[in-house]
């Protein structure tokens, strides 16, 4: 009986040094293979600059997301086959983050050649979410496929592929400082589902709103 | 599901009643696991080529993929629904909205007899009481213009 007691007070002392970190306490990893410079320092992997135009015919750059995070996407209005569950995923995160201005949406239609600005208006309308907080853009065509692989996502066209596009369905959440921070599957919910907690950890880091883009 | 009942107990009047028990368990047991609908290969194609836009139950999502529940192709029987799935919005876009730039896309793949099980699959699902005939789809699809 005594050692039976000694060994649950130490299963208690245990599980309270190592089962209480709420979810305050938890940090999300930095992603992707870092660089290391010739002086010895690292440089993590962040995603690079660009310049694209969004439904509105607004320029977005990375300044565009200043102090925010945002989740990333690549997609193109016409596809058959995986972008529908891709876009009522990603719609169920905005929905869960609904009026809160720290996070924000990008998804890159990697369809340059139909998905120009007005058809990529109707598709934000059709939606029904705010265009400031949800840009849907184009751009240079190779400049979208360059940046879905800093995305860890890739894109290019394949006369074969449903809809005339290949590209993997990944969903990237970004922090202010343009790091990598969580990814999922946007096509398997329960992969969202905890990416949607991973989001929530991301925005109870305090620096957050504070961090300069760089 | 009714009829086939009756007509197994009718047939059981041909078999010799020893062989009775086996010959009518097999088709029992085969209408227990599968024939919940006569419309199960309509469904199959409606779970591959339509459910990820408009939903498991045609609700469709946010104002993109319409709902299917209240389209008037499927609740005012119209022959042309064969060529909406089949054409998607080319075909959509020459009869209603010329300035829609909606994103259903052709299923050139669907033959003539799986557009007609979908077909009745939705008029089945969405309990309209109409049936399609293979005829029929036939010549909507040959005069699809768009």
């Amino acid at each position: 009986m005594r050692t039976f007691s000694i060994q649950l007070s130490v299963i208690l002392l245990l599980s309270l040094v190592f089962g209480c970190q709420d979810a305050n306490d938890k940090a999300l990893p930095i992603m992707g293979i870092p660089t290391i410079t010739e002086s010895g320092d690292t440089i993590q992997h962040s995603i690079p600059d660009y310049t694209f135009i969004d439904q509105d015919s607004n320029q977005v750059t990375p300044a565009t997301f200043s102090g925010k995070a945002y989740v990333a996407d690549f997609f193109f209005t016409s596809c058959p086959s995986i972008c529908p569950i891709m876009t009522k995923e990603m719609k169920r995160i905005y929905d869960s983050f609904d009026e809160d201005d720290r996070l924000m949406f990008l998804s890159h239609s990697i369809d340059t050649r139909h998905d120009s600005v007005p058809v990529l208006k109707e598709y934000a309308n059709k939606l029904n979410i705010d265009h400031n907080r949800w840009r849907f853009v184009t751009g240079e065509k190779s400049e979208i496929y360059d940046i879905a692989n800093a995305y860890f996502n890739i894109a290019y066209e394949d006369p074969d592929a449903p809809g005339g596009y290949d590209h993997s369905g990944k969903l990237i959440l970004v922090d202010a400082n343009r790091h990598v921070r969580a990814y999922c599957e946007g096509t398997d919910h329960e992969s969202v589902t905890k990416f949607i907690e991973d989001i929530e950890i991301l925005l109870h880091e305090k620096d957050l709103a504070a961090s300069p883009s760089n | 599901m009714k009829k086939t009942l009756r007509l197994l107990l009718l047939i059981k009047n041909f078999i010799p009643p020893k062989k009775r028990v086996l010959w009518l368990a097999i088709p029992v047991f085969c209408i227990l696991i599968n024939c919940s609908h006569p419309y199960q290969q309509g469904e199959r194609l409606y779970a591959v080529n339509c459910e990820r836009c408009h939903g498991n139950d045609g609700e469709g999502f946010e104002n993109l993929y319409p709902s299917l529940v209240k389209s008037g192709f499927i609740q005012n029987y119209s022959p042309s629904l064969a060529c909406v799935i089949s054409h998607g919005s080319h075909y959509l876009q020459s009869r209603q909205d010329k300035n829609s730039t909606g994103g259903m896309p052709e299923n050139p793949h669907l033959s003539a007899i799986e557009v007609l099980n979908i077909v009745n699959f939705l008029h089945h699902k969405f309990e309209t009481g109409f049936t399609e005939k293979l005829t029929t789809v036939e010549s909507s699809l040959k005069n699809c213009e768009h």
